[in-house]
């Protein structure tokens, strides 16, 4: 009888140990557990970098949204590229006006982050929606497009290396068009 | 005597339910404690599993504005239903056969600059290898004068598998808010003579 019960522990501990490795190596990913928390880490930072952009954008904090980019970090779209925080920093100031000043007027939806790690590097592509006050104060999508983002980690921050703003509608002319309708309007 | 066989009844329920909240009271905490305390390895599974679901989640919208049939297919499960209504396609292929016949087969380097959707709110509760999510979709569409333009909204409810190690699709029920069916139809049917 305690022979017949040895052997049942037995058979089920050697069953166990046939059957445990099989399935973690089917079910749990191979990396370290240090290694895969830093990917969570890191695309849940990067995620953040997306909506903090948009934050300092609207907010025109613009000291804050050049630190997002890499000292040598270059924003880029069809009319033109800026690279350097200096330059992306005059280049907000140029088209946004005084840093600082409040905004009711306008600010950017994100969605749809995707995040691509790669070590200290990442890629990122997000969507951007432009709302814009209307005629009568009511909120208007304005301009729709994407980010596609290079990324990387530096002094162990991740900061965006290359943005490019891909407009996807309306097109440069006919956003031209719209501002000029709305300008004898105001 | 009836009157007092009933007040006893009350008084002893009483007595039960006081007993019941001190049980409860006990137990309670010794539960909150219990409940969280997964390994770390697993605590940290459940965090990657939730943001591979988004990541999925977001997939569809992406790919399906690419136009990039094979891998918005590959979203699903080798037996992933697509339900809309009454409408119901099962497993990968079928549903490759379905886009193609929706949209037909885009040009190569196709880019969509007529429409995207933002996918929003969503909820997800996993259970092992199985979980379901919750989403909303809105579709933008160009307008007139090239704005976008808020087109289509409605529901996602998925159930969702971990099939060789990747999350996919089991299910996926889409569910126009607004418009509805109906009007959508007349919309479309509306706007066709126009172009």
């Amino acid at each position: 009888m305690r022979q017949g019960g040895g052997s049942m522990i037995r058979w089920l501990l050697a069953a166990a140990l046939a059957v445990a490795p099989a399935t973690v190596i089917a079910k749990a990913p191979s990396a370290s557990i240090e290694a895969r928390l830093q990917r969570v880490a890191d695309e849940l930072a990067i995620q953040r970098i997306l909506v903090d952009y948009a934050a300092f954008l609207d907010g025109r904090d613009y000291a804050s949204y050049a630190g997002l980019f890499t000292p040598d970090g270059e924003w880029t779209n069809a009319v033109g590229s800026h690279k350097g925080r200096d330059a992306i920093r005059q280049m907000l100031e140029g088209t946004l006006g005084p840093a600082g000043a409040p905004n009711r007027s306008n600010y950017h939806i994100i969605t749809n982050p995707r995040v691509d790690l790669d070590g200290d590097r990442a890629t990122a592509t997000s969507r951007y929606l432009f709302v814009m006050r209307g005629p009568d104060g009511s909120p208007v999508p304005s301009l729709a497009g994407v980010y596609h983002d290079e990324l990387v980690r530096q002094d162990g921050k991740w900061l965006i290396k290359r943005r490019v703003a891909d407009d996807i509608m309306p097109t440069p002319e006919e956003w031209r068009k719209i501002i000029a309708s709305q300008q004898p309007a105001k | 005597m009836a009157e007092d066989h009933r007040l006893a009844a009350t008084g002893e329920m009483r007595y039960a339910a006081v007993a019941l909240a001190v049980l409860a009271a006990l137990a309670l905490p010794a539960y909150a404690v219990a409940q969280p305390k997964l390994p770390v390895d697993q605590q940290l599974r459940r965090v990657e599993d939730e943001l591979a679901i988004r990541r999925l989640l977001v997939d569809y919208a992406w790919t399906q504005d690419a136009r990039d049939f094979p891998a918005y297919a590959a979203l699903f499960a080798r037996n992933g239903e697509w339900v809309n209504g009454t409408t119901i396609h099962k497993g990968p292929d079928d549903i490759l056969k379905m886009l193609v016949g929706i949209y037909g087969q885009p040009q190569p380097g196709f880019v969509n600059r007529d429409s995207f959707h933002i996918t929003t709110n969503i909820e997800i509760d996993i259970d092992g290898d199985r979980a379901t999510a919750r989403s909303r979709h809105l579709l933008l569409t160009r307008g007139p004068d090239g704005r976008p333009r808020p087109t289509l909204a409605g529901r996602y409810e998925d159930q969702l598998i971990r099939e060789d190690g990747k999350w996919k699709f089991l299910r996926r029920v889409d569910t126009p808010v607004m418009p509805t069916a109906e009007e959508w139809g007349k919309m479309m049917r509306a706007r066709a003579p126009a172009k």
